[in-house]
């Protein structure tokens, strides 16, 4: 088994942890999941470092940019704000 | 197109078929993030680069590369340090038949360029063996060029690029012509004493060859500090600074 397949397998492994509880719990908000799929990717990267193809990293840019939108939309919904 | 990417395409587009699907149709948070969730790992198979030959078959392939030069060194019985220099654009081990004292002045450097390759070296003063050291073509691969930063060039080399090491830390002093260097868990040792007194272990035969195209002199190692959890070295510069 290669790096590769040990991050993907790790990675798909932790990932089912917070599918099977948040779905067990009944969780009708997408960003959770979102935000628990983006700190694993983060953590797992940080103690695995897989070798990426590109110099910069488009998957954890795009998770993180995520996070954030699903972050301030739950900011702004306790404050009262309406975001697209 | 390679087998893995074509799976790593097959998930993403996979992922986002069923996120959307059960987003917008199926209106089932569950389902939008199991596909979100296959979404990424199709982006991460295509991301990561794999390892195209295993990392225990390319330890194995140079642990016998080293033995070689320590049959080598060890039938002509040198364990003087070694001059890395670089030869047009190619590092070369030049393992002289004297020791420090008698060490060749910079000049008889710049004639071992113009020489005939050979792979014993008998040209005036400099007496000794001009050998190919582990590392060269690593250094070529990782495209470390002359007056690069030492320490990013030894991070990008034996960090980022072979996995040899788990981190570096490199300083210079005296004007340059002295490199200490700190190698952080090496992946791989050598139990042959001839190899390791001319050339180093195998992970500091890599960031000497690194060091010398970096600095574009003949460098060698004068002092080596081994242990499973790093490596301590100390360079010196042989003329040219």
């Amino acid at each position: 088994m290669d790096s590769r397949q040990r991050f993907v397998l790790a990675y798909a492994a932790i990932a089912m942890i917070p599918f099977t509880v948040f779905t067990f719990l009944n969780t009708t908000d997408l960003g959770i999941f979102v935000s628990a799929y983006t700190i694993e990717y983060f953590a797992l990267r940080l103690v695995m470092n897989p070798k990426l193809r590109l110099k910069v990293d488009v998957l954890g840019l795009v998770l993180l940019a995520l996070f954030v939108y699903f972050v301030a939309l739950r900011v702004a919904n306790i404050l009262g704000v309406a975001l697209p | 197109m390679e087998r893995n990417t074509l799976v790593g395409v097959d998930f993403l587009l996979m992922g986002f078929i069923i996120s959307g699907l059960g987003f917008f149709l199926a209106d089932d948070i569950p389902i939008a993030s199991f596909g979100f969730a296959l979404a990424v790992i199709g982006a991460l198979i295509l991301m990561i680069v794999p390892e195209a030959v295993p990392q225990d078959a390319i330890k194995s392939l140079l642990k016998d590369a080293v033995r070689n030069v320590e049959i080598i060194l060890e039938e002509a019985g040198l364990r003087n340090a070694a001059y890395f220099t670089q030869i047009e654009g190619e590092v070369r081990a030049f393992v002289p038949l004297t020791g420090p004292d008698g060490k060749p002045s910079p000049l008889r450097f710049a004639e071992l360029e113009s020489a005939p390759r050979r792979f014993v070296v008998n040209l005036k003063d400099m007496r000794g063996l001009l050998i190919i050291p582990p590392g060269n073509e690593l250094v070529r691969l990782a495209k470390v060029e002359k007056g690069a930063d030492l320490e990013e060039a030894l991070r990008s080399a034996l960090v980022e690029y072979s996995d040899l090491a788990r981190g570096v830390l490199a300083v210079e002093e005296n004007g340059g012509t002295t490199m200490k260097v700190q190698i952080t868990k090496p992946q791989l040792g050598s139990d042959s004493p001839y190899f390791n007194d001319a050339l180093g272990t195998p992970v500091s035969c890599v960031a000497v060859c690194v060091a010398s195209v970096v600095k574009g002199v003949p460098v060698r190692i004068v002092e080596e500090k081994y242990d499973p959890g790093f490596i301590r070295l100390t360079l010196e510069c042989s003329g040219g600074l």
